[in-house]
């Protein structure tokens, strides 16, 4: 098998289950047909590849049954929802990275100009929709355990996950109350690690549980469309904080600081060279959200219409 | 001047349908045949994305297979929606044509 039939191949098995099962067969002949006939294979390739993605975005050809699309719609808001544990974490590091209004530089105080004012600002206005994103996303995951009570019965993994989470805060808590006294700063470091530690695990492990629950249940479909109205809504807030911060540190680059060669960005943000990589994970995972979202809602209409 | 792009705004879904307007042809044949009447060449990938859909909204059905070609032919709605969007943009060709000064053949 040359490398270039392995490509097409590669390309027609990226297509969905039920395309495959349904149009495999035919599609292989008409490409066997383009290659005799001196069609690039390369051609072939890249327009299978970007018509099978389409393909999985529309769900063209796929099977009428009910219980398909609610299972779609379902495992689209998983990938729409799920954004939100990385978007999350992502938006705390940027917030934590933020020094304070202005900076010195040497002795001198940096005076911001426009450019800086507009960087701070936009880093507090992200502030805000990272509440707002929490806010949405504990809505949407009440109307998710909502719709799905009484059909998943709660697995050991959630059991777990939902103690470690509940005593990781308590630990974390306490810690705070505890480092007040100098008898007790030792023992209040130590339940502040274990504390934050249990947190992120059950952080970590959310996700499991999520598609775990997803899997096992099916939402009604006035559940799913309001899990997916909320999606939609994530799926904004997304956007909003990903031009916030990109906005935030294209402005911080245009800030001018009094040596010449030095960058109020890698003065300022703790981060300096990471904001790139940062600014790259939000766009990301907002498309990737976005393509979630919008599957989901597809999905969600073509359940009203079967 | 000719105008970058503008062949590719032709929508593949009536050159399907049109192509097959003529009678029941396989994928193969399907793009021969839309490259010799519009000079578009549709790839296998765009092609069955909107043969699936043409057959989703019942405008295409598939007949037995021969082999591993499976060919198409067109249905009375699909050939009712044909007529219908072909009427609509003669209507518009025609008043183009007549706006330039130019007589159709």
């Amino acid at each position: 098998m040359t490398s270039e039939s392995k490509l097409i191949t590669f390309s027609l098995n990226s297509y969905p289950s039920w395309w495959r099962e349904r149009y495999q067969d035919e599609v292989g002949a008409v490409v066997d047909c383009l290659v005799e006939a001196g069609r690039s294979p390369l051609w072939i390739t890249a327009n299978l590849l970007r018509a099978s993605i389409t393909t999985r975005i529309r769900g063209t050809g796929a099977p009428a049954a009910r219980e398909f699309w609610v299972h779609r719609t379902q495992k689209s808001l998983m990938v729409a929802f799920l954004a939100w544990f990385t978007i999350v974490p992502l938006a705390i590091v940027f917030m934590l990275s933020i020094g304070e209004n202005g900076v010195s530089h040497g002795n001198t105080l940096v005076q911001l100009s426009h450019a800086g004012t507009t960087a701070h600002n936009l880093q507090s206005v992200s502030s805000i929709v990272v509440v707002l994103i929490f806010v949405i996303a504990l809505r949407g995951w009440r109307q998710l355990r909502s719709g799905l009570e009484g059909q998943v019965i709660p697995t050991k993994l959630f059991r777990v996950v939902n103690r470690g989470a509940m005593v990781g805060i308590t630990l974390t808590i306490a810690a705070l109350f505890l480092g007040e006294h100098n008898s007790t700063s030792m023992f209040a470091e130590v339940c502040a690690y274990i504390g934050l530690s249990l947190f992120v695990c059950a952080w970590l492990l959310t996700p499991a549980v999520i598609s775990q629950m997803l899997r096992h249940g099916e939402l009604s479909v006035t559940n799913l469309r309001k899990v997916v109205s909320s999606s939609t809504v994530l799926v904004w807030l997304y956007g909003l904080i990903t031009l916030l911060v990109v906005g935030s540190e294209v402005a911080l680059t245009a800030q001018p600081v009094p040596t010449s060669g030095a960058s109020y960005l890698s003065l300022h943000s703790g981060l300096g060279g990471w904001s790139l990589l940062l600014c790259v994970g939000f766009v990301g995972l907002t498309i990737l959200s976005g393509i979630g979202a919008s599957v989901s809602r597809r999905s969600c209409e073509q359940i009203l219409t079967t | 001047m000719a105008v970058k792009g503008w062949q590719r705004a032709q929508d593949p879904a009536l050159l399907v349908l049109t192509s097959l307007a003529a009678g029941p042809k396989h994928g193969y044949a399907l793009i021969g045949d839309i490259e010799e009447i519009a000079g578009v060449a549709l790839g296998p990938g765009t092609l069955y994305g909107v043969l699936a859909r043409l057959e989703d909204a019942g405008l295409v059905e598939a007949l037995p297979s021969e082999d591993r070609r499976r060919p198409y032919k067109i249905t009375s709605a699909g050939s009712a929606a044909l007529r219908e969007r072909l009427l609509a943009t003669s209507a518009v060709a025609s008043i183009g044509l007549r706006r330039l000064g130019v007589t159709p053949a």
